[in-house]
């Protein structure tokens, strides 16, 4: 549908925007980048500042090499038979920022994952596509699995934590094994990926230029790299918890913080960045990662910006939270948002910690959360999802009318 | 509202360890002569997008609480009055406090203010801001960390608005407990004329006088200036406590405290109370806004 044309018209939208996506980016980069180092700030492992400044240049670099997937779902795979214009990018990013804007002002939990999904959805009907519905299968599914997950596997992080049998120069550094082991083979953009696969990680790129043999599916190039590399973690985190457990521990909680804050940037700019796919890659013939480097430079902005004020308050909250909790809550964060992001699934990092806090909760005990609060948080997750399809609908529709395309 | 006013005590919200003592005792000042009973509330704000906004109230208030529970436990008893403690949750803490202010009905609810505002669109802070714009109960707004060591004075600068009732309780009860006079001042602007500045005066005696805090000495003055704020900062120089109306009241936040308080506040060191009357919160403007916010 390039309806405008190539005349004035058309470049004052992609100007008009190039600058809403910026600013949809900016809003996520100041609200949703905060929890990853509020642990580490929680333990004094780190200083705010510091902290608000290696956010900032995670969550880019994220936004950078990872964020291609989730952005092409955003922007292709939720509706079949059209292409999204400018205009109707315009639509859904506004809407999907007005919802955003909404739930600051309100204090209502509206996740921006939800809102731009939706959103998204909605503009691409009244475009006359056709909804994908496998995609919206994969979606829900993925959605409805993260709650368990995420509080499964922050359950059983806080319990091999807190078990007296298991010392901490072992717990924690197991850890960090698992955590460099999907390190090791996380798809960055950047790495050049053989042909046929969508995207490199630094496992397979080792695999890749030295000829290894597989077995039974597997590369044993890469897994004897993501071995080498949990091994690395295993015994680096080791090292320094046998030197001074406290120490350790902090270390540990500054390194997760920091992949927590790169998949963090990873898997919100799609959400920013989704709905220009089509203008950058297809009108305008621009690389993938252009319009990720618009997407990236909101989300620096808006953490630099945007991230002290909200990691004073929430460093606070961690800090009751205690680091073996802490480290329950991230540790599957980082692995969901690693899932998401592998999988091109839309997500709000903030809903992924939500049942991570929980989880960790009833590792210690009872969990004390209100059925009611949950209740509420989840009846707005539903009701976003929902009115955001019919809003975005009628806003593109609007803006359709008043332009006269 | 009904006709015969709330009974409730008198709610003080604080935050900073630091001030807790300063705005008890002014909480207690008011309540001595009135309900006896001081409600001192502190709010844990658990906002939309913290994780541990899903635990129960009661879990917060135990574990995510930090220092809030030691905060209020903490506070003295000021003389002559009971006391009650309590930890708000909530998602702001405005909100919390206004939450607060709902359930119990207070007399009148005493708030800190540190002086200064980072935020650029905000008067007083955003959240005493909304508190002045929508606590439904006579509110003040004390200035924290700048308090007088002995009150032998308190200015009560009148000029006829709709807070002057609440103004002149304060300073009576607080003049109350230190032997201390109240100074009505009027400012006569050449535009306003004395004989007006003078009607101000009887309207400030009256309003001390049906105060319900004991007798105190009352000096009255007029005083003759071009400008109002810099007559009434003059004037704060002699006195130790400075009791301001908020002399406006309206939809936009702007204008939620007169330009005169504003200035004078930036411009004296003095202790400084807002006084608000809980009859001017209300209108559709404010309806809507509590619909809106949670």
């Amino acid at each position: 549908m390039t309806v405008v044309g190539s005349g004035v018209g058309f470049w004052a939208l992609v100007v008009v925007a190039t600058l809403v996506g910026l600013f949809t980016a900016w809003t996520l980069g100041a609200n949703s980048n905060s929890p990853p180092f509020a642990p580490a700030i929680g333990a004094n492992a780190i200083s705010t500042m510091r902290a608000a400044f290696l956010i900032g240049i995670l969550a880019t670099l994220g936004a950078l090499t990872q964020g291609g997937s989730i952005s092409e779902t955003v922007g292709s795979g939720l509706i079949d038979g059209v292409a999204i214009t400018s205009l109707a990018a315009t639509a859904g990013l506004l809407t999907a920022t007005a919802f955003m804007a909404f739930g600051v002002y309100s204090g209502y939990p509206v996740p921006a994952a939800f809102a731009t999904t939706g959103a998204m959805i909605g503009v691409g009907l009244s475009l006359g596509g056709t909804p994908a519905v496998d995609t919206y299968r994969q979606i829900a599914v993925f959605w409805a699995l993260v709650p368990p997950v995420s509080g499964g596997l922050a359950y059983l992080t806080a319990t091999i934590l807190r078990r007296d049998d298991i010392p901490e120069t072992v717990g924690v550094p197991l850890l960090a094994a698992l955590v460099g082991g999907i390190v090791a083979n996380v798809r960055l953009g950047v790495i050049p990926a053989p042909s046929g696969a969508d995207q490199g990680s630094i496992a397979g790129l080792v695999a890749g230029v030295v000829r290894t043999p597989t077995v039974a599916g597997v590369d044993l190039g890469a897994a004897l790299v993501t071995l080498l590399v949990a091994g690395a973690s295993f015994q680096f985190i080791r090292r320094r918890t046998q030197e001074s457990v406290d120490q350790g521990v902090r270390t540990f909680l500054v390194l997760l913080g920091s992949v927590v804050a790169f998949s963090s940037g990873g898997s919100q700019v799609g959400l920013a960045t989704g709905p220009l796919e089509n203008l950058y890659r297809v009108e305008l013939g621009l690389p993938g990662i252009a319009l990720l480097a618009v997407g990236a430079t909101g989300i620096l902005g808006g953490a630099w910006m945007g991230a002290p004020r909200l990691l004073q308050a929430t460093s606070r909250e961690y800090a009751q939270l205690g680091v073996r909790r802490s480290i329950a809550a991230l540790v599957p964060g980082f692995v969901i948002a690693q899932a998401a992001i592998a999988l091109g699934i839309p997500i709000s990092f903030n809903n992924i910690i939500i049942s991570g806090v929980i989880g960790g909760g009833l590792a210690g005990g009872s969990a004390g959360v209100s059925r009611r609060k949950i209740g509420v948080t989840v009846t707005f997750w539903l009701l976003t999802l929902v009115t955001s399809v019919a809003v975005g609908f009628v806003v593109y529709r609007a803006f359709a009318a008043a332009l006269g395309v | 509202m009904d006709t015969t006013g709330p009974d409730g005590p008198v709610l003080v919200a604080v935050a900073d360890p630091d001030h807790v003592q300063q705005l008890v005792r002014t909480a207690g000042d008011l309540a001595r002569y009135g309900p006896e009973t001081v409600r001192i509330v502190t709010v844990v704000a658990k906002p939309h997008d913290s994780p541990f906004r899903v635990f129960a109230d009661e879990t917060i208030r135990r574990e995510y609480a930090g220092e809030s529970r030691a905060l209020v436990e903490r506070a003295r008893t000021p003389e002559g009055v009971a006391v009650e403690r309590e930890v708000v949750v909530s998602s702001s803490v405005a909100k919390g406090i206004l939450s607060a202010v709902d359930e119990t009905d207070p007399t009148a609810l005493v708030v800190g203010w540190q002086g200064r505002t980072r935020r650029s669109d905000a008067v007083l802070g955003t959240t005493v801001d909304r508190l002045v714009e929508r606590a439904a109960c006579d509110l003040y707004v004390e200035r924290v960390g700048r308090e007088a060591d002995g009150v032998d004075s308190v200015l009560l600068p009148v000029a006829g608005g709709p807070h002057v009732g609440v103004a002149a309780a304060v300073a009576k009860a607080v003049a109350a407990r230190n032997d201390a006079r109240v100074h009505l001042l009027s400012v006569a602007t050449p535009a306003l004329g004395v004989d007006a500045a003078a009607g101000f005066l009887d309207g400030g005696r009256q309003a001390i006088a049906a105060a319900p805090a004991p007798e105190t000495p009352v000096e009255t003055a007029v005083r003759e200036a071009d400008d109002v704020t810099a007559a009434v900062v003059a004037a704060a120089a002699d006195h130790d406590v400075v009791v301001l109306g908020a002399t406006r009241q309206g939809p936009l936040r702007r204008r939620l405290v007169g330009s005169v308080p504003r200035r004078v506040v930036g411009r004296t060191d003095r202790t400084v109370v807002l006084a608000r009357d809980a009859d001017v919160v209300g209108g559709p403007l404010g309806r809507l806004g509590g619909l809106l916010r949670r």
